[in-house]
C-alpha cells in the first residue's frame, strides 16, 4: 500500500480563518489536527469521526463535547456565535478540549476553512488516512502460560471482537480455531506471549509472539503427528502433533518463524471475500 | 407479520413496569434496554428463555400462553404432555392414571412421546453416522438453545441436527391418520401440548426454521396440574393407584440426560443452564471438543424440569424421574429398517435449514462495521467499567456498542452528566 502523506493544520489556523474566540484552550492553540468534522449529528460523529479531528457544530450540548471527547477530537469550533455553557466549558478544560466560537455559520465556516492555504489537504487527509488506519481494528491481548486454567480465553476474546464486527461465520470459525490452537501452543511450549489482532473489511490477521523455547525445525513441526508434547499435556488432550498443521489448513497465508531458546512468532493472515 | 418479524412467547406491560433494572441484567443475550425508566425488549436479540419473566418484580413480562378455553371449539382434542408432566406429581402416580385424568378434563387421546423419542434418537444417530463432519451435533430440542445459536453463535447453525422433535413428527403422523380413522374433518382435530416452558410455545407459533408446526396450541403444565390434581387425589382416595403397576411410558425427553440416554454407545454431553450452554458452545467453536459426538443441551436447570411452567422443585422431578424408571417396563423395540426407511423419505427432517437471526453488525457493510467497532472501543475505554446499568444498557460494553450505532446517547452515562 502507498504510504499517504499526511498533512496537518494548526488550530491557530482555524481559529484565524474562522475569527474565531478561544473560550477553553488558549494554551494549546498550537496542536495540529488531523482533520475537521462538520455536523450536528453526534452519532455521525461517533461513527466516521477520526481522531484528532476538530469539530464543528451548532450543537451547543454537554453531548457535542462528550462526543468529541469519546471520538477523541481535540477541539470544538460552536458556530453562529453560540456560547457554550458551563458545564461545556468544565469538561472541556477536565478532558484537555479546546473550545472555539465562531460568528459564521455552517457553511460559510466550511468554506473559510477550505479557502485557507493547506486546509483543502485536511478534507483529502481525512478521506486518504481513513482508509489506512480507521478501518483498522487493532487489539493487543497477552497470555500467561502458567495459568492452564485461562487457556482460551484469548481466542474467546477475539472471536467475540469479530463476531461484533460481523464477519463471515464460517470465516469466524477458522479464525477461532487457528488461534486457539496458537494459543494452546503458548500454553504448552511457552511461558507468555503478546497476541495482536488486526481487523480490517480485506484481512484478517492474528500475530501470536511468543517467549518461549522455540523450534529447531519449523518444517519438521508442520507435518501431521509431529510432537514434542509431554504425556501429561496428552492426557489433557493436546500435544497430537495436530496443532501447526491444523493452523495451516485454516489460515489463508501462515508465516512462522523462530529463535531457538528466545521464542516463535505466528503469523496467521484471513482474507475476507 | 414481515418475514424479520419475530414472535415471542412474553409480553412486556410497559405500564407495569417500575423500572428495577433486574430483567436487564437477567437476559442471556443482552434483548433489554430501559428508555425512558420503563423496559424495551429487541425483539431480534429476544431468545424467549423467560428468564425476565421469572425475575421482574413488577409482573410486566407476562408470558403469552393459551388456555384450555382456547380450544373448546376443537371437536377431537389431542394431548400430546411433555414428559415432564409425568414426574410432577410423585413415584406412585403414573403415565396411565395421568392419562385418566387428561381425558376427564377433555382431551379425546393423549399421546406419549417416548416410543416416539427412541425413535427419533435412532434416526439422530443414523443422520450422525452418515454426517460424521458435522461434529458434535447439537440437539434441536430445546428451543431456547437453538435460537441462543441463531443468535449468538451464528457459525454454529449448521451443527444443529436437522432432525424434528418428537411432538411434531408424532403430530404429523397423527394429523394424516386420526381424521381417517375417526371419519373427522381435518380442522376438527385439535392438537395439544402441553409444555412447560414459554419457548415451546414460541417453537409451535413460529417454528425457528420458518415452518409450519403440526400443533394448534400449547396449554401449561402448570394450568393442567391446578385441573387435574384434584381428580388424583380423588384416584388415590379411592385406591385406583397401584403402586406396583408399570408400564414404558414417560420416558420422553425433557429430562436431563435422557436424549443422551437413547443415544446409545454416542460419547454425549449433557448440559444445562445457559451460562454452562454457552461454556460449552464457545468451546465448539474453538474446536475444542473434538471428540464428543453429540450435545444435550437443555436451557433450563435439570432440562425441562426446570421450566417456568412446571409446578414440583426439578430436583424433586428428577428423583421421581429415578424412582419411576426404575420400575418401568422396558421399551417396545424400535423397528430399525423401518425408522431408516421413513429417514430417506425426509419424514423426520426439518421442513427448511435453521439460519443465523441478522443481527446488527451483519446488515451493514464491513468497512462501517469496523469502523463502527473501533469507535465503540473507543468509548469504552473511557467508560467507567462499573456496568451500573443507570444509563439503560446492561453493560457499559452493551452501551459503549449502542453508542457507536447511534442507539444511545453518552449523556445518559451518570458518569458525564454529573
Amino acid at each position: 500500500m502507498p504510504e499517504t502523506k499526511l498533512f496537518y493544520t494548526e488550530l491557530n489556523d482555524i481559529k484565524t480563518s474562522l475569527q474565531a474566540d478561544v473560550i477553553v484552550g488558549e494554551d494549546n492553540l498550537n496542536k495540529k489536527i488531523a482533520g475537521i468534522y462538520a455536523s450536528d449529528l453526534m452519532s455521525d460523529v461517533l461513527a466516521y469521526g477520526k481522531p484528532g479531528s476538530c469539530l464543528l457544530t451548532g450543537l451547543n450540548t454537554i453531548q457535542a463535547a462528550i462526543s468529541s471527547y469519546m471520538a477523541e477530537f481535540d477541539a470544538i469550533v460552536f458556530i453562529r456565535g453560540k456560547n457554550p455553557g458551563k458545564d461545556i466549558c468544565k469538561f472541556a478544560e477536565e478532558k484537555g478540549l479546546v473550545i472555539l466560537r465562531t460568528k459564521s455559520d455552517m457553511y460559510e465556516s466550511c468554506i473559510k476553512i477550505a479557502e485557507t492555504d493547506g486546509n483543502l489537504h485536511i478534507s483529502k487527509t481525512r478521506l486518504s488516512e481513513g482508509k489506512l488506519s480507521d478501518n483498522l481494528l487493532t487489539h493487543e491481548f497477552f497470555i500467561d502460560g502458567s495459568d492452564f486454567s485461562s487457556a482460551g480465553f484469548v481466542s474467546t476474546q477475539i472471536k467475540s471482537t469479530l463476531k461484533g464486527v460481523g464477519y463471515d461465520p464460517e470465516l469466524i470459525r477458522r479464525i477461532a480455531i487457528s488461534t486457539y490452537e496458537a494459543e494452546m501452543n503458548v500454553f504448552m511450549h511457552a511461558r507468555k506471549a503478546k497476541v495482536t489482532l488486526k481487523a480490517s473489511e480485506s484481512e484478517v490477521r492474528v500475530i501470536v509472539d511468543d517467549e518461549g523455547k522455540g523450534i529447531p525445525d519449523v518444517e519438521q513441526a508442520m507435518q501431521e503427528g509431529y510432537s514434542t508434547s509431554t504425556d501429561e499435556q496428552r492426557a489433557m488432550g493436546f500435544g497430537a502433533g495436530m496443532g501447526l498443521p491444523n493452523i495451516k489448513k485454516n489460515t489463508d497465508k501462515l508465516k512462522v518463524s523462530s529463535d531457538v531458546g528466545k521464542g516463535t512468532l505466528v503469523d496467521m493472515r484471513y482474507s475476507v471475500k | 407479520m414481515s418475514k424479520d418479524h419475530f414472535y415471542h412467547a412474553l409480553k412486556l406491560e410497559s405500564e407495569s413496569c417500575g423500572g428495577k433494572l433486574k430483567c436487564m441484567n437477567a437476559c442471556p443475550t443482552n434483548a433489554i434496554r430501559y428508555r425512558k425508566k420503563k423496559a424495551v425488549l429487541i425483539n431480534d436479540l429476544c431468545i424467549d428463555c423467560g428468564e425476565c419473566i421469572e425475575v421482574c418484580p413488577d409482573n410486566a413480562f407476562l408470558p403469552v400462553i393459551d388456555g384450555m378455553e382456547d380450544f373448546k371449539n376443537s371437536k377431537y382434542l389431542i394431548a400430546i404432555p411433555s414428559s415432564v408432566l409425568y414426574y410432577q406429581f410423585g413415584p406412585d402416580v403414573t403415565p396411565p392414571i395421568i392419562h385418566k385424568a387428561l381425558k376427564e378434563i377433555g382431551f379425546d387421546q393423549v399421546f406419549d412421546i417416548s416410543d416416539f423419542s427412541e425413535e427419533i434418537a435412532y434416526a439422530s444417530v443414523h443422520h450422525l453416522n452418515k454426517h460424521p463432519e458435522l461434529k458434535p451435533m447439537i440437539s434441536s430440542f430445546c428451543p431456547t438453545v437453538v435460537r441462543l445459536i441463531q443468535v449468538i453463535y451464528p457459525n454454529l447453525v449448521k451443527l444443529i441436527e436437522p432432525i424434528n422433535v418428537p411432538r411434531e413428527i408424532l403430530a404429523r403422523i397423527l394429523r394424516e391418520r386420526l381424521p381417517r380413522e375417526l371419519g373427522l374433518n381435518k380442522n376438527d382435530i385439535g392438537i395439544i401440548y402441553l409444555t412447560p416452558c414459554p419457548a415451546m410455545t414460541v417453537s409451535i407459533k413460529q417454528p425457528a426454521e420458518k415452518g409450519v408446526s403440526q400443533i394448534e396450541g400449547a396449554v401449561t403444565i402448570k394450568e393442567i396440574y391446578n385441573l387435574i390434581l384434584p381428580l388424583i387425589m380423588n384416584y388415590q382416595k379411592q385406591g385406583e393407584i397401584n403402586s406396583k403397576e408399570n408400564t414404558h411410558f414417560g420416558k420422553g425427553w425433557g429430562v436431563l440426560g435422557h436424549i443422551s440416554r437413547d443415544l446409545g454407545e454416542n460419547r454425549c454431553l449433557a448440559v444445562s443452564g445457559l451460562k454452562h450452554i454457552k461454556k460449552i458452545l464457545d468451546d465448539i467453536e474453538n474446536s475444542k471438543l473434538r471428540d464428543i459426538d453429540f450435545i444435550e443441551a437443555l436451557a433450563c436447570a435439570q432440562g425441562c424440569l426446570g421450566g417456568l411452567f412446571c409446578v414440583t422443585n426439578p430436583y424433586i422431578a428428577k428423583h421421581n424421574s429415578i424412582l419411576m424408571e426404575k420400575k418401568s417396563k422396558p421399551s417396545l423395540p424400535i423397528n430399525e429398517d423401518e425408522v431408516i426407511r421413513k429417514y430417506n423419505e425426509g419424514l423426520y427432517l426439518l421442513e427448511s435449514p435453521i439460519l443465523p437471526r441478522p443481527t446488527r453488525s451483519s446488515q451493514n457493510d464491513l468497512a462501517l462495521s469496523v469502523k463502527r467497532i473501533k469507535q465503540k472501543e473507543r468509548i469504552l475505554q473511557k467508560l467507567p467499567h462499573k456496568d451500573c446499568c443507570l444509563c439503560g444498557a446492561p453493560t457499559c460494553e452493551t452501551f459503549a456498542e449502542d453508542c457507536a450505532y447511534g442507539e444511545a446517547d453518552l449523556t445518559d452515562c451518570i458518569f458525564f452528566s454529573e
